[in-house]
């Protein structure tokens, strides 16, 4: 059988040379692996996802309601990563251009499901809500989990754009640039997308949850 | 006191990092004397609180999401036969492109010949014969000619 990597595979024990193999050398880099898995390598494709996986369910997090749904998405993102590898011109880290597709997809899903979107936030806060509750910590102040649940329930009510930026300056503690990388837009729009962003979050938190406004006097 | 739109966008990239090691001083003295932009910073700081409270990921991937993922990149083409699909997708949309807008032409064409766009007076323009025209103008000769010669009629 001759699989997607270029060359004749074994069905029963695909994973006899080592999926893991390259696991070995953790120093690889990523142009290493991608060169890698541009010449058939599975075990290499198979280690960029190991790589890579936690961060794109952290972000896939925010965009998704439930368990199946971030790991449909994430499959999605990395087969589209893998169908699309060569594309990958190696201008910017890797892991900006993953976002980009996974950016790309999640948004593309929630616009399909946009009838079902108001349902899906509602259901965000209550899983939030619960999920807190169930795993409460005292160590954790009620005002803090409080903050949080409102805080994503503000974002997947904001514009895509707004909500996007947040969500990787915020979450995901991305530097400006690399903000810039995923979205592919200078720094000035960044900053000032951002900015405006932050306005419209902090006018829904005094429209919604005026007692949670943070205040400068 | 508000704070200025500039002073506004200082702190965000202030909060954010995102400024160089001289502007962040010459920043940090600025907060120091300015408890306006300090009151500005330690809201920008909660409006982010929220988030960082938040930071824990709901969703993780599952143990066997990667073998699970590259079993599913095994049932598809070879990497060339996805390069080709999808060659030979782009040019069946480009070829069914070209067909239906040959079609419509065609189409066009076919009204054009049946004169189912004929305007009435924007078709063709024939001229007049000549002896007619000769006829004509002898007419006009006559008709001015008789007002010359009549009764009351001076200049």
């Amino acid at each position: 059988m001759v699989s997607p990597f270029g060359r004749e595979e074994t069905p029963a024990c695909p994973f006899q040379d080592g999926v893991y193999a390259l696991k070995q050398a953790p120093e690889t880099t990523d142009p290493e692996l991608i060169a890698a898995v541009l010449e058939g390598s599975e075990s290499a494709f198979g280690q960029l996802v190991d790589r890579y996986k936690d961060r794109l369910f952290r972000l896939l997090s925010r965009y998704c309601r439930d368990q199946v749904e971030c790991e449909d998405l994430a499959q999605d993102v990395f087969l589209k990563v893998f169908r699309k590898l060569d594309t990958f011109k190696g201008g910017s880290a890797f892991f900006t251009w993953l976002y980009r597709i996974a950016v790309n997809t999640a948004t593309d899903h929630l616009a399909k499901a946009s009838s079902r979107r108001l349902r899906l936030v509602q259901d965000v806060v209550l899983d939030l809500g619960e999920r807190d509750h169930d795993a409460e910590n005292p160590d954790v102040p009620a005002m803090e989990r409080e903050l949080a649940v409102v805080t994503q329930a503000i974002l997947g009510k904001l514009p895509e754009k707004y909500r996007t930026i947040l969500i990787l300056r915020e979450y995901e503690d991305l530097s400006y640039l690399e903000i810039s990388e995923v979205l592919q837009c200078n720094l000035g729009t960044v900053e000032s997308r951002l900015f405006r962003a932050r306005q419209r979050f902090k006018e829904a938190l005094e429209r919604d949850h005026p007692d949670l406004v943070p205040t400068r006097r | 006191m508000q704070l200025s739109s500039a002073d506004q966008r200082l702190l965000q990239r202030f909060h954010d990092r995102e400024m160089g090691a001289e502007e962040s001083v010459a920043f940090r003295r600025r907060l120091e004397n300015e408890p306006d932009l300090r009151r500005g910073l330690a809201a920008l700081e909660k409006l982010s609180g929220g988030f960082v409270a938040g930071r824990e990921p709901a969703f993780a991937a599952p143990a066997g999401f990667t073998a699970g993922l590259l079993a599913e990149v095994r049932q598809l083409p070879g990497r060339i036969a996805l390069q080709e699909a999808e060659l030979s997708a782009g040019a069946l949309t480009l070829c069914r492109r070209v067909l239906l807008v040959a079609t419509i032409l065609f189409g066009l064409g076919l009204c054009w010949q049946a004169g189912l766009f004929d305007v009435e007076g924007a078709t063709t323009l024939e001229a007049t014969p000549v002896d007619e025209v000769e006829r004509e103008m002898k007419r006009l000769d006559a008709i001015v000619q008789s007002w010359d010669g009549s009764p009351g009629r001076s200049r």
